[in-house]
Order: structure tokens, then C-alpha cells, then sequence
């Protein structure tokens, strides 16, 4: 990573970011500045490029650094112009305060994953809108473009904490039911529990109309299985105790881990459902790369 | 097969096995504790893995169990296979050394040492290492008895007296008795230790040697004893060696040159040696014998012209000039007692009939007593006829010494009387049926008191199909000399006729048969007050040229069997054989002494300072009985009677030809006879050494009991790493999450 600015795309170094608002930034500016020097950069979202204003544009389009310098008026011309209303979703259970390293938690992870979608969304113009959920939705923001929005975005993004148990299907269920218009909705949640009724959760969101991104974001640890030795590991949801000799075990977890990930990759994909497959120790592009795909998609 | 430890209490040790377990059930280590949200995905698996983790778990308590199973095992060093109590040098012993003295132990190495002396400083080290209040059972080879134990110091001085002795015995007897020996001692442990070259003769491979079986075997404690070989053998031996020394003649005449014929036997590479011949303390000839490598050559060497000399008596030897490292067989003795030519009477019906006899016993007399070049004249022939015999018998200073009554038809009763006379007197008698031959004649009562059997029907075999002879008795001195070219040749020799005979009575033997069973020879042997030797052909020493001619009963003088067959037995009858006075160590030795002239005492002298031994001679005793000389060398007998007569005679001794073979033994044959691993085999100190280390502390098993012990500790330890190995992530800084802190 040339630009110092790409340096925030990693966990460990903005988890030092206290700030919400802040970390979406430092997010989106690195994710966008390495984007300007790969072969992307046609997704360039801010604008392509300018022209010269023209009677009944709007005078808030100006581009009026380019005035300062020129003394002409130019507008920005940007590449998206069709609005694309979006939806965080964020997972608020137990199992999302999760760290082994003592990093970013998953859920940490996931809102400062939010925030950067939101603060690109909202840079956008697209409104974007909060939705959060344990058992059922605990918290949700509408969706709007305005800047000032996003900060209210953050704020609630800052507040929230994952608690005890939840219900996937059931809150997605409801969200369902809650959104009108097509959105797109971004899924932040680690998946673990039952994948039947929550892919059919999925489809439904899918079948209103939806388009529907899945941020599965799983801890570091969860993702690679690490421990050596005799260890007793504890579901700090449900208290469960599993005692397991870890070499031995680590093959069988891999499998079930990767299992489980192409059970969601292969049902997703059929519904048309973008998956994108994270872990807390995975430089944030890989989530705003997936995001963008698909908005380009609906552009 | 024995399993013993240093000390059995060591073996406790075992029950530290436990601590591993107590260690694992009390000071159970805790295993980390970690949340983990996913863990929904690893309880899937969870069934294969907990049962993985107990096998683990399993392996790592036995590996360390095993551990401390086998410190203790180590500490204990069990080995197997002793015998003894402990392996401790300090326990007393019961050892019996069993020394082989046999002339072959004279082998002596480029050091100058003998064998002997090897075996006897082996023995004094064995008895040196040994506790004084061990017991030593020293046994000469030579004198197989069970002997009374004695103290190391006692029989280390014992030891250091042992000499070779030319009369020895196979080792089986001395191993016996060493057995008996230690088995009567009651130290707790016993052992016999045999020092020899193992050489073929040194053991009586058809009797097998093995610890005697007590009484009583369900009442007695079995006692373990152990038995060592000590080959002392040497590991390329050369040696040139003399034996089977016998005269090439069937009696040594004065005036006649005798042959001596005997094997020059070598072992090694192959090389030329010198042959002496020594008469009368006199060399009389020598000559180059080359020999190939590890061979036998059969010399033939000869004196010259026996002259009368004192009693006829001579004593001589041949022997190889040049030194080698066996001397005892480089000398072989020879002592004879010239005669004059035996007189042998052929007493025939017809010439014809005595015709091959003649000319077989004496061929210089168809030359009119001419002799022939390079053939001596032992026999005297004169042919009779029956009517002339009873006046020849009455010349008392002309007396035959073998008469031969061929195919004669009838002698007179008187006549039979005289023969009787004769033979009492020492002539010896055979006679040959024929077609000429009267029944009655030969059956009657006064023929019966010297023949073997009645003479019956004739046989007469079908025409073409002649019978054989079969069967001879290799070991009569007839058929001895070429026993197994007799045994062939015989068999080929036709037979068209025979007198089928019936035994007559006790003291009859058979020393040839006709193929279809019948006797063709027999003998018939007096007791010890008839010195002459009867013997009796059922068919005559005789042949016609046609097979068809009623006299033709056999084709045995065309053989060259027939010359030999004659030539043997008449100096068998004429008994010639007491004129070649050899015999080998430790055989009994049977003087021929004359009965008419009133012998009463001999006296006996060996070779060396030995002194003399006298011997009182009974008056109808006409052989005097000289039991097992061991002194190799000329024996001297001087016989003197009450009347002042007086003769002097002697003997020759010479080492068994078997002790000339240095081959050693094999191990499978060393196996039939004491039996596999019932004994320990060492060729010096140090394979000694190794084989009592290895019968009295056994196979210690404490190298391999380590290398068991290295293996299970590394096991051990790389289990131990994979259960318990540190995570650099935690031990790094972060400590582990709280459930607070995952909860918050």
C-alpha cells in the first residue's frame, strides 16, 4: 500500500482510529485512493468529470475550486446518477463482541465496515439507512442522502453494543416487512446459527425486490482456528463447553468452517444474493470492493 | 530358559507405574479455557475429536507409565538365560576341568606352545578367578573318573603336573564324569570347563554326553550346571604324520628283506619330506615323499635282509627327518621277531591239486628255489602224498609249521591222530573238500575233535550259473588287510561245486560264505591249551582248465584273491601275525609266549627311566597280556624261566592314527552330541570370558531396556508438546478474554 492513506484499510491500524466518523473516512479515502491507481478506476463514484454549467443546472453542482481557479463555471459530472437507497443491517449478538486477539471484534469490524459504506453512500448522494437487530430490531435509522445524516448514522453506529442471543431469520423477517421501496440491503452478521431459516430469511428480503449484500464477518480466530494444546472453548452465547485437543481438532473445524461458508456462497449465489466472506483480520477494501460490484450492478 | 534381575526388591520400582496415573487423575492439568462463538461448527466433529483426544490422552499416561516401568526394569537388569546365582564372580563354584592330554594337544603354535600348555594355563586362570572356598574337580582326559574335589591352590599345582598321554579316551567319558563330580558337590554353582583342540578323535560323536538324570527327579531340586567348550584347536594346523605302519608281508624271514608299509598322512599345504628307516638303532634307508596338500600317501619302504639277531628279535622305526609342530607322529615303531620261512606241507591227491597252492605261497619254487627279484620267501612249500605225511610228521626237529589237506580222499585214522598231535603242538591245519574227498573219511570221531563241521551232500549249481563266494569276515586277519577290495573281488570269483557241511560243535565260526548262504570257510578255535588254528574250505583250493570236468568245483585260483586269501591264511595258521609285535597307546598288548618252554615270569620294561615291571606267567598261558601301554616307544620283555631258559622279545607302541587328525569337530555334530544350547563354545580367554559372563549373568536386556526408554521418552515428550505446547499468543502479552470481557 503506496498511499499512507490505504494504511486505514487495515483492522489493526484503525482500530487505533477512536473516532467513528473518522474511521469511515480514513476507510473510504484509502479504499478510494487505491482505487484511483488500480485498474478500477472507472468506479471512481465522485465524478468522471466536468462541464461547463448550463442555465436550469443546479447551482449547488459547482464545482467552485474549479471556479477559483478558472473563473468559469463548471459542474460535476457524476458517473452514477441514479439513486440507490441502502440499508445497514447490523448483527447486535453476543458472538459479535467476539475477539481472540484482542483487536477489532467482529462487531467493531462490522460497523467500522458500516460507517465506510455509509459515509460512501452518503458521499454518493444514495440515502442510506440503519437497521439493528438482536431478537428482533432494536434500533433503526430511515434512509437519507444528507450529510447531516450520516452523522446521526455514526452516532447510532458508535452506539450500539452486541448483547445476547439473536434471531437472524426473525429480524430479517422483519426488515423485510419494515423496508418499501427497493434498497439495497447490507447484511453485517457472523451467521452463526441455524443457516436454514436465515438463507430462507435471505430469499425472502431477495424476493420483495432487494438487492441484498452479505457481510459474513467472523473473527480472526473463528476463521483460522489457531489454538494449540488441550483447550476448553466456551459459546459465549450459550455457555456451552466443548473440551478438544486443538491440532487434532483444527482440520476438522477448517472443514466444517469451510463447509459452512460454501453452503452460504453456493445458496447465495443462486438467489443472486452477493456474499462476501470476512474476518477480522481482512483489510477493509475486500467489503467496499463487494459493495461497489453490486452497486454498479444496479447503476 | 531363566529370568533373573540384580535384585529383586529393585523390581518394586514397578509400582511407581502408579504415579503417572495419580499424577493424571490429582494434578489433572487444566486445559485453556477460550470462548469461541463458533463453536456451533466444531461440535459437529466434536465425537471424532473427543474420542482422538482421549486415545491421545491414553497414549501420553501409558507412554509415561512406561517410562517409569522401564527406569525400574533398567535399574533392576533383568537378564535371561542364567544359571547361576547373581553372575557374581565372588560365589563359590563347583567346577570341574576336564583337561585334555591326548598326543594331539602336542600341537604346538609359533610361540612354542603347545596345546597342552594353552588348556593348563586357561585351567589355572579359571581356578585363580575362583573364591578359595570354591571346589576344583580336575580330570585328566586319559583317566575319566570322578575325582575328589580339591582347593584352588591344591589343583592349580595339580594342573601344572598334567602330561599328554598317548592311551587316552574320548572325552564323553570325562565329561561324565565331571558331571557326577560337581553334581556331588553342594556349592551353589557349578560348572564344567573342558579345554581341547576339539579334534575328531577328541569325541565319540555316536554317544551323546548330557547331565545325569538323578533317581529320583520329582524328589530332587534340579541343579543347573554349565558346560563350557574350550577349543583350543590351531587355526591353520600343518603337520606331516606317520601312521598304519604293517608289514607288506605275511612273515618277516631271516634272509629276506621285509616291506613295511604305512601312510604318511599330511595336513597343510603340500610339501616334500624325508623318510628315514631306522633298524636296530641303525639308519638303514631314507627317502623324498612328496605330498599334496591335505592328502594321504601310502609308503612302502624296506629293509634290508633280516639277519638271525638276538631271539630273532627287531626293533626299528621310520621316521620323518625334519621337525614340524606335532614331533609324536614324525615317529612310527615297528618291532618283528624273525623265523625262518614257515614250512607249509600241501598234502594232495593228485599234483594238479596243489599245483596253484604251490605257486601262490612260493613262486621261487617253480624257479627250483631261485630267489626272484623283488620277491621275498616267507613260505616253504612241500607237496605229499597222504602216505608220505605220517612220516614227515614224525621229524621232530622239522616240524611244519601249516599243513594243507586238499582235496584229499581219505585219511587214515592214525593219521588223524598225528594231525591232532600237530596241531595241540601249535602246526596249524586247514583242510579243503573236493571231489576227491570221502565222507567217512572226514566225519570220523577222531577227525571231528579238529574239524568245525561234518561234510555232507555235494551241491553242485546249474550249469552257467556258478555260485559265489559272499560274505567274508572283514575283521579275521585272512580277509583284513585289503578288506574291501576282498569283499568285491570275492564276490566274482565262480563257484561250480561245494560240500554242504552241518556245524559240529562249539568253538566253530564262519569266515565265508557261498552266495546261496552256505559256509565256504569256517574255523575252528581251541581253547587256550591247543595252540594251532583249524581251518576248513568246503570247497578245494584247487581248479581244473574246464568248468565241465567233474574235479572243476571253483575258479578261485584265476583270482588274485586267491594269492592273498593263501598267502594270509597260511601264515594265519603258521601264526606269523605274533612276529609283528605292534600296537597303539592304550590297546591291550598279548605276548605270544611259548608254553613248552616253561616261561614263569616277564619282566616289562617301557621306553624311558620307568622302571621295569615283573609278571608271573601261569604254565598253560601262551599269550601273557600286557594291558594298555602308554608309552610310545619300544617295549623290552624279558622272559625267564625255572630252568634258566631265558628270552628276550619286545614290542612297539605308537600313537592311535586318529590322533594325527586335527579337523575339529563341527558345531552340528557338537550339538547331536551334547545337544543344542546345552553349551557354551569359546575359542580363548576372551570368548571364555564372554561365554561364563553370558551363562552366569545371562542376556542382559539393559541396552535394549534403554534404547526402549529413549524411544518411549521421546514419544512421550513429542505427545506432551502437542497437547500442552504454549501459544506464543497468549504467553506474548494479551492474557486470555474474560467472559466479561467477551460478553462487554
Amino acid at each position: 500500500m503506496a498511499n499512507p492513506a490505504e494504511k486505514f484499510l487495515k483492522p489493526e491500524v484503525i482500530r487505533n482510529v477512536s473516532r467513528l466518523d473518522l474511521r469511515a473516512k480514513f476507510i473510504v479515502e484509502g479504499f478510494l485512493s487505491g482505487l484511483h491507481a488500480s485498474p478500477f478506476h472507472g468506479f471512481s463514484v465522485e465524478f468522471s468529470e466536468h462541464r461547463k454549467y448550463t442555465p436550469g443546472d443546479n447551482i449547488s453542482d459547482i464545482d467552485w475550486s474549479v471556479f477559483a481557479k478558472t473563473d468559469r463555471f463548471y459542474v460535476k459530472r457524476f458517473q452514477a446518477e441514479t439513486n440507490l437507497t441502502g440499508y445497514l443491517l447490523m448483527d447486535l449478538s453476543a458472538s459479535m463482541g467476539y475477539t481472540y486477539r484482542q483487536e477489532l471484534t467482529k462487531f467493531e469490524y462490522a460497523i467500522s465496515l458500516a460507517a465506510a459504506l455509509g459515509y460512501l453512500m452518503v458521499q454518493q448522494q444514495d440515502p442510506v439507512g440503519l437497521i439493528a437487530f438482536d431478537e428482533k430490531v432494536r434500533e433503526s435509522l430511515p434512509p437519507k442522502s444528507r450529510r447531516t445524516h450520516l452523522a446521526n448514522i455514526l452516532s447510532v453506529l458508535a452506539r450500539l453494543q452486541p448483547t445476547g442471543l439473536t434471531d437472524i431469520p426473525a429480524s430479517i423477517r422483519q426488515v423485510s416487512r419494515m423496508i418499501r421501496h427497493r434498497s439495497l440491503v447490507m447484511l453485517f452478521t457472523d451467521l452463526l446459527a441455524d443457516a436454514e431459516p436465515i438463507l430462507k430469511a435471505i430469499h425472502r428480503l431477495r424476493h420483495s425486490g432487494h438487492e441484498v449484500i452479505v457481510f459474513h464477518i467472523l473473527d480472526e480466530a473463528e476463521a483460522d482456528f489457531p489454538f494449540q494444546g488441550i483447550v476448553e472453548l466456551e459459546d459465549p452465547e450459550t455457555g456451552e463447553i466443548l473440551t478438544v485437543d486443538a491440532l487434532g481438532a483444527r482440520a476438522d473445524y477448517l472443514e466444517s468452517v469451510n463447509a459452512f461458508r460454501d453452503q452460504y456462497k453456493r445458496d447465495l449465489f443462486r438467489a443472486r444474493v452477493d456474499y462476501v466472506p470476512l474476518h477480522t483480520g481482512m483489510p477493509f477494501d475486500k467489503a467496499l470492493m463487494g459493495y461497489l460490484l453490486s452497486r454498479q450492478r444496479k447503476g | 530358559m531363566n529370568l533373573s534381575v540384580v535384585h529383586l526388591g529393585l523390581l518394586a520400582g514397578l509400582a511407581f507405574v502408579a504415579v503417572p496415573v495419580i499424577i493424571h487423575m490429582v494434578m489433572r492439568q487444566k486445559p485453556k479455557h477460550i470462548f469461541f462463538p463458533a463453536l456451533r461448527l466444531l461440535k459437529q466433529k466434536q465425537r471424532q475429536s473427543t474420542r482422538r483426544l482421549r486415545i491421545r490422552q491414553w497414549a501420553l499416561l501409558a507412554s509415561r507409565m512406561a517410562v517409569v516401568a522401564l527406569m525400574a526394569l533398567c535399574m533392576a537388569r533383568p537378564a535371561c538365560n542364567t544359571t547361576a546365582q547373581l553372575g557374581e564372580s565372588n560365589v563359590p563354584t563347583a567346577i570341574a576341568l576336564v583337561i585334555d592330554t591326548s598326543l594331539s594337544m602336542q600341537w604346538t603354535d609359533a610361540r612354542n606352545r603347545d596345546r597342552l600348555t594353552e588348556a593348563k594355563d586357561l585351567a589355572r586362570k579359571v581356578v585363580r578367578e575362583t573364591p578359595i572356598t570354591s571346589q576344583i574337580f580336575l580330570i585328566d582326559s586319559a583317566e575319566p573318573i570322578e575325582t575328589p574335589a580339591m582347593s584352588p591352590s591344591t589343583a592349580e599345582g595339580r594342573i601344572k603336573a598334567l602330561e599328554l598321554r598317548p592311551a587316552n579316551r574320548p572325552l564323553n567319558d570325562a565329561i561324565d564324569a565331571a558331571y557326577k563330580s560337581v553334581l556331588s558337590s553342594d556349592r551353589p554353582r557349578r560348572e564344567i570347563y573342558v579345554m581341547t583342540d576339539l579334534a575328531e578323535r577328541s569325541l565319540d560323536l555316536q554317544r551323546p554326553v548330557s547331565k545325569p538324570t538323578p533317581a529320583e527327579p520329582e524328589k530332587t531340586k534340579d541343579v543347573p550346571v554349565q558346560l563350557y567348550l574350550l577349543r583350543l584347536n590351531p587355526p591353520e594346523p600343518v603337520n606331516a604324520g606317520l601312521k598304519n605302519l604293517e608289514f607288506d608281508a605275511s612273515a618277516a624271514v631271516v634272509g629276506e628283506p621285509l616291506d613295511i608299509k604305512l601312510v604318511v598322512s599330511n595336513t597343510g599345504p603340500a610339501t616334500t619330506r624325508i623318510l628315514e628307516l631306522w633298524l636296530d638303532g641303525r639308519k638303514r634307508d631314507q627317502r623324498a615323499v612328496e605330498l599334496s596338500a591335505d592328502s594321504d600317501a601310502e609308503i612302502i619302504m624296506r629293509t634290508p635282509p633280516l639277519e638271525p639277531g638276538r631271539d630273532g628279535l627287531h626293533q626299528g622305526e621310520i621316521r620323518i627327518r625334519d621337525e614340524d609342530p606335532m614331533p609324536f607322529d614324525n615317529t612310527a615303531y615297528f618291532s618283528l621277531v624273525v623265523r625262518p620261512p614257515v614250512k607249509v606241507l600241501i598234502v594232495t591227491d593228485v599234483e594238479q591239486d596243489a599245483l596253484f597252492l604251490a605257486e601262490a605261497l612260493d613262486p621261487a619254487r617253480g624257479a627250483g628255489g631261485a630267489a626272484l627279484p623283488g620277491v621275498s620267501r616267507p613260505f616253504r612249500v612241500e607237496i605229499l602224498r597222504v602216505g608220505q605225511l605220517a612220516e614227515r610228521l614224525r621229524k621232530a626237529d622239522d616240524r611244519p609249521n601249516a599243513i594243507i589237506v586238499n582235496n584229499v580222499a581219505q585219511i587214515p585214522e592214525p593219521l588223524w591222530t598225528q594231525l591232532n598231535l600237530a596241531v595241540r603242538s601249535g602246526v596249524g591245519l586247514c583242510v579243503a573238500l573236493g571231489d576227491r574227498s570221502r565222507d567217512d573219511s572226514y566225519n570220523g570221531a577222531t577227525a571231528m575233535t579238529l574239524l568245525p563241521a561234518t561234510a555232507d551232500n555235494r551241491f553242485e549249481a546249474p550249469a552257467g550259473q556258478p555260485l559265489h563266494f559272499s560274505a567274508p569276515d572283514v575283521n579275521h586277519p585272512i580277509f583284513a588287510q585289503y578288506a574291501e577290495e576282498l569283499r568285491t573281488e570275492l564276490t566274482t570269483v565262480p563257484v561250480f561245486r561245494y560240500r554242504q557241511t552241518t556245524r559240529s560243535g562249539q568253538g566253530t565260526r564262519e569266515l565265508l560264505q557261498i552266495s546261496d548262504g552256505r559256509s565256504a570257510l569256517l574255523e575252528r578255535v581251541f581253547d587256550a591249551n591247543v595252540a594251532g588254528r583249524i581251518l576248513y574250505w568246503t570247497t578245494p583250493l584247487a581248479r581244473r582248465p574246464s568248468s565241465s570236468d567233474a574235479a572243476a568245483w571253483n575258479d578261485f585260483p584265476r583270482s588274485w584273491s586267491f594269492v592273498q586269501v593263501v598267502n594270509r591264511m597260511c601264515a594265519y595258521l603258521a601264526d606269523t601275525d605274533s612276529q609283528t609285535a605292534m600296537v597303539e597307546a592304550g590297546q591291550d598288548y598279548l605276548l605270544p609266549v611259548e608254553p613248552d618252554k616253561g616261561f614263569k615270569s616277564a619282566l616289562v620294561k617301557g621306553p624311558g627311566d620307568r622302571p621295569g615291571e615283573k609278571r608271573d606267567i601261569a604254565p598253560s598261558e601262551n599269550r601273557l597280556p600286557i594291558l594298555k601301554p602308554d608309552l610310545l616307544g619300544h617295549w623290552g620283555v624279558a622272559l625267564t624261566g625255572a630252568a634258566g631258559t631265558a628270552r628276550s622279545t619286545g614290542f612297539s607302541v605308537n600313537p592311535p592314527a586318529t590322533e594325527s587328525q586335527l579337523r575339529p569337530i563341527v558345531k552340528e555334530s557338537l550339538d547331536t552330541v551334547f545337544g543344542k544350547d546345552k553349551y557354551s563354545l569359546a575359542q580363548d580367554t576372551e570368548s571364555l570370558e564372554k561365554a561364563v559372563g553370558l551363562a552366569r549373568v545371562g542376556v542382559e536386556f539393559f541396552p535394549w531396556l534403554m534404547l526402549l526408554l529413549l524411544v518411549v521418552l521421546s514419544f512421550e515428550n513429542y505427545l506432551a508438546n502437542r497437547f500442552y505446547k504454549d501459544d506464543p499468543n497468549l504467553t506474548g502479552g494479551s492474557p486470555q478474554p474474560s467472559r466479561r470481557e467477551v460478553a462487554a
